[in-house]
């Protein structure tokens, strides 16, 4: 017992996740019994015979509610009272220990970075957008400690010995290699200041931030020694398994989560239902967002279904053109992705050829002319490739995963191609070693094995490369932020025309962003030797991203539509950007998502004032009618000819129209119009790839047969056995319609009606010659039939509208849940209790009546 | 706040510590969150444990509940008469058991009792169409809506009695890595 009651008091701290999973086994066995007490009386009693082992249980895990907490937790008091008579110092420790703990972890909050941005991000935008604002913030903390790193044990001792100028080491190599004065002579214009600043050059060169002002310092004294050169090395050395570990230490987090919750997509419907709720949404404009995302991801699932369906019933030859199309689309893909990395070859070169020739904005131009190009096609082809997976018809799933996967081999591919295309440059192709035995004139690479008349410090070039690239990320982004973000806000909101309307505010990727992300930190990792200086200069760039992507987060960015299912890539991701997320999103724009939520909307507010207009009419017409009795039976008893009257009144109801047959024509065409225009844009729309729909093509709606339950095939038999009944009529009215036909007497009425009618128009011909009074009563006895049909076909239609309108309220009217009587099987009382009171009011009514 | 009137005594606020995921900052912040509903019904003076009740329609108020579409099943769930009338221990229990730190299986427990509309110990296709209908503010169309409660029974159910019990329930609950962040609110 005593020794139950120590673990209880160590484990009373915060439970990690370890200890969470390790309990999980014990839990789960114990945790049905203790779930089924929801009549909670009778397991008090089962706990107190378990006594010692539940005391293992924090008592705060337990699903009790909190009066039997607490009396618990005085009975464990009391307890633990008489056990230590008066309070030993072990029960002392751990309560201290306990508190100790909850004060660390509240100052540790209070001093983490960003605590309370992070958290009201995710509040506002999900999980997913705060995953990649943990990731950013993990990104300028690692940076900042290696800089700390850099600079504790190279960048101080290096200024230290500099200042005290001590003895150089001994060289090694020979005399020109070592040549190097970058020092700009002479006066400078003002602008080159900024120009430097820009490019790394100039008074930036020969500075700290490059390799090459690091001297060959080495101290020694007789207390201590200190070798620059070594300790250049050996802290680039740490640093990267710092990183390293760092990352794996976060990686394997995530994969803990991954490998015990399995990981796998078996149980997909279920998981969304039940988890894909996040209870931390805050605001309607989230919440209906949100909703809508999982409305949308059920029906991606359920439309990849379809495309199973559809592609296993693929005939040879589709499958060959779909198959061969997805070939070609894959060639085009990589060939846009290699003529992007020869763009950036190219680029590479000829700025480095150029650089020295020309001066001022043009050379920073050169200068910047591969970041330029890197960032270009890292936007362009992206966007050719999104273009690409329209034609390629991959499920939704792989499509993104694909496109992901094209993002990443750009990005990183593409700098290591400038990499190279510099190594190149700098060793003169790597063929001087050829050279040297083949001709007998030198080069510039044969003396130090390396281009030294153009790069005297090619170290230090490198570096500048990627001072570069990371400068010139920042800019974007930064430029990114004023110049397209928050115009297209301005736009979309303040401009209602159909192209803002399409174009619609922005949506925070997050697997683009994260994907920018990794890259900044490579090109830091790849220069970090060359240029100690720049996981500093990193560490305030990502500061600075922070802030500008919290800002266009919460001024020009709408929450996601589409959730990117992580879990069917867990480790694909694991590979790709080191699995830093638990969880992403993926956005596709998706227009009409949205415009569907306001179109429902209007929809719902129109049938409420449909069915006012109607009650109003309704309510007149009763009115009228009700008038015109009482006005008749006053007539009637008045004693006025009641007949006439009847008639006038019956023909009054009905205003003079002229043209009834154009006027209702005339609605009739103007619908026909309308469904045609809407066919045809949805059709140019689907063309063009606007608008996928989900559902099945339209003219092909009707449910599939996989779709429906036995239920419904019943049901839907039946129905055709009604109108099979229905038409049986018509069948007979065919069926004498056709004897009808063959019937040789009518031949010999139709001739006999031939000459008659001949013999009319004759006569007509005659009559009209010389009066024309016969005609009009015939005219108006069709009026009135005619007037009379339309009056009887207006009614049914009316019926018709109204049984339809009444049937469709009444099918959405929905018994609250809070209304239902309780199940009897566990609250008996309270079922009964119910029941009698509805006899009692039923009661009370016969009574009343 | 200690210091003008003791909301409660230091043995209540070491109770609640020991029964809850907060400290006593936090539990003295939801008493003032309590308070804020109804500052009419409940007393700043908590030390003689007063039985008072905020009903349903006050506690859904909160910001942090008002768009879930969960909300009425969140506080009837936890309330301790079942009708959504929620003392102060029923709002302090509730907000522990979703806040963060809250281990996985407590927060399942929680989780299908609030998916159990009609609380019979099983999640039937019933209270799945519910809780579907609530998560897509009833789009899916009704072959929709029986495909996905059939696809998503047929997934987790492991008896193949046609409906989830508790063991199913925390089965699959524990093969999803999304629950234990997306059932957690912030408060």
């Amino acid at each position: 017992m005593a020794s139950g009651q120590q673990r209880q008091g160590s484990g009373n701290g915060y439970l990690t996740d370890q200890e969470s999973l390790r309990l999980r086994r014990v839990s789960s066995r114990m945790s049905s019994p203790i779930y089924h007490d929801v009549n909670r009386s009778t397991s008090s009693a089962e706990e107190d015979d378990k006594g010692g082992s539940e005391l293992n249980r924090e008592l705060r895990s337990t699903p009790w509610h909190m009066a039997q907490k607490r009396t618990k937790w005085l009975e464990q008091q009391k307890q633990v009272r008489a056990q230590f008579s008066g309070g030993s110092w072990k029960h002392k420790r751990t309560k201290y220990v306990r508190q100790f703990k909850s004060n660390v972890r509240e100052l540790l909050y209070f001093f983490s970075l960003w605590g309370k941005s992070l958290q009201k991000i995710g509040g506002n935008f999900g999980g997913g957008v705060q995953s990649y604002f943990f990731f950013l913030r993990f990104l300028v903390v690692l940076n900042f400690v290696s800089f700390l790193l850099i600079g504790g044990f190279v960048l101080i001792p290096s200024i230290v010995f500099r200042s005290e100028g001590s003895n150089l080491a001994r060289n090694t190599g020979e005399e020109e290699c070592l040549k190097y004065n970058p020092n700009p002579e002479g006066l400078v214009v003002f602008y080159e200041f900024f120009l430097h600043l820009l490019s790394g050059t100039g008074f930036m060169e020969y500075s700290y931030m490059f390799y090459g002002y690091y001297n060959n310092t080495m101290v020694e004294d007789r207390s201590l020694s200190y070798n620059i050169p070594l300790a250049y090395l050996f802290t680039a050395v740490f640093y990267f398994a710092f990183c390293l570990i760092c990352i794996i230490v976060r990686m394997g987090k995530a994969a803990r989560v991954a490998v015990t919750t399995g990981g796998s997509d078996v149980s997909n419907y279920s998981r969304i239902v039940f988890t894909g709720w996040d209870y931390g949404c805050l605001g309607s404009k989230a919440t209906n967002l949100k909703q809508r995302n999982i409305y949308y991801r059920l029906q991606v699932d359920l439309e990849e279904e379809r495309l199973k369906m559809h592609a296993a019933s693929l005939t040879l030859c589709n499958k060959v053109t779909l198959y061969s199309l997805r070939v070609l689309m894959f060639f085009v893909a990589v060939g846009l992705i290699v003529a992007t990395f020869f763009a950036i070859a190219t680029a590479t070169t000829f700025s480095q050829e150029q650089n020295s020739n020309v001066q001022g904005m043009l050379a920073l131009f050169y200068e910047y002319l591969p970041s330029i190009v890197i960032t270009a096609g890292n936007f362009l082809v992206p966007l050719l490739c999104d273009q690409l997976a329209l034609i390629e018809k991959y499920s939704p799933s792989a499509t993104v995963v694909l496109a992901l996967l094209r993002a990443v081999i750009l990005r990183l591919v593409s700098l290591a191609i400038l990499l190279y295309t510099l190594w190149g440059q700098i060793t003169c192709h790597g063929n001087t070693y050829y050279r040297n035995i083949t001709e007998s004139n030198t080069t510039d690479c044969d003396l130090c094995q390396y281009n030294h008349s153009a790069y005297p410090c090619w170290e230090t070039n490198v570096g500048q490369e990627m001072y570069k690239l990371t400068l010139f990320d920042l800019l974007v982004n930064i430029a990114i932020l004023v110049l397209v973000e928050f115009p297209r806000r301005m736009v979309v909101d303040n401009w209602s025309c159909k192209l803002s309307q399409w174009v619609g505010r922005q949506e925070f990727g997050v697997p683009s962003n994260v994907l920018g992300l990794v890259y900044g930190q490579t090109v830091v990792w790849t220069g970090a030797l060359f240029c100690p200086l720049l996981p500093l200069i990193n560490t305030v760039k990502f500061v600075i991203i922070f802030y500008c992507k919290k800002i266009t987060l919460f001024n020009n960015c709408r929450p996601a539509l589409r959730t990117f299912r992580s879990t069917t890539s867990t480790f694909f991701f694991l590979a790709a950007t080191m699995n830093i997320l638990p969880k992403k999103s993926w956005h596709v724009r998706n227009k009409d998502n949205v415009a569907r939520v306001r179109r429902d909307e209007a929809q719902a507010a129109e049938e409420e004032r449909e069915a006012k207009r109607r009650v109003e009419r309704a309510e007149q017409e009763a009115r009228t009618e009700y008038l015109r009795r009482k006005a008749r039976a006053a007539l009637q008893s008045a004693g006025v000819k009641g007949d006439d009257d009847g008639e006038q009144s019956g023909a009054s109801l009905e205003h003079l129209n002229l043209f009834p047959l154009e006027d209702s024509s005339e609605k009739k065409g103007n619908e026909e119009y309308l469904r045609e225009k809407k066919e045809e844009k949805e059709k140019q729309e689907r063309a063009i790839g606007l608008l996928v729909s989900l559902g099945p093509q339209p003219g092909s709606e009707v449910t599939p047969w996989y779709m429906k339950s036995s239920a419904e095939q019943e049901e839907e038999r039946k129905e055709k056995e009604k109108r099979k009944g229905i038409s049986e009529e018509e069948k007979e009215k065919k069926d004498r319609r056709l004897k009808d036909s063959l019937d040789p007497l009518k031949d010999m009425k139709k001739a006999m009606g031939v000459y008659e009618r001949r013999e009319q128009k004759k006569k007509e011909k005659r009559n009209k010659e010389e009066k024309k009074s016969t005609g009009e009563s015939s005219i108006e006895r069709l009026r009135a039939e005619r007037l009379q049909r339309e009056v009887e076909e207006r009614r049914r239609a009316q019926a018709v509208l109204d049984q339809r309108s009444g049937k469709r309220k009444g099918a959405h009217r929905e018994m609250d849940e809070r209304e239902r009587p309780y199940n009897s099987a566990f609250f008996p009382e309270l079922a009964r209790k119910r029941q009698r009171r509805d006899r009692e009011s039923w009661r009370d009514e016969i009574l009343k009546s | 706040m200690g210091n003008k009137q003791t909301t409660f005594t230091e043995e209540q606020l070491e109770a609640y510590q020991d029964c809850t995921y907060f400290t006593r900052k936090e539990i003295l912040r939801l008493h003032g969150r309590y308070r804020e509903l109804a500052p009419h019904l409940v007393p700043l003076d908590y030390t003689n444990n007063p039985d008072i009740r905020v009903p349903l329609s006050l506690i859904v108020t909160m910001p942090e509940l008002k768009e879930n579409p969960f909300k009425d099943r969140i506080v009837e769930t936890f309330s301790e008469d079942g009708q959504g009338n929620m003392s102060f221990n029923d709002f302090v229990d509730m907000f522990s058991a979703l806040c963060e730190t809250s281990p996985r299986e407590l927060k399942t427990i929680y989780a299908f009792k609030i998916y159990d509309y009609n609380r019979d110990n099983f999640i039937c296709k019933e209270d799945l169409r519910k809780t579907l209908n609530k998560l897509t503010k009833g789009e899916l169309t009704p072959e929709e809506l029986t495909l996905v409660c059939d696809k998503a029974i047929e997934e987790a159910d492991l008896d193949a009695d046609n409906k989830l019990s508790f063991a199913d329930f925390e089965n699959m609950i524990s093969k999803a890595p999304d629950f234990l962040s997306n059932f957690h609110i912030r408060i």
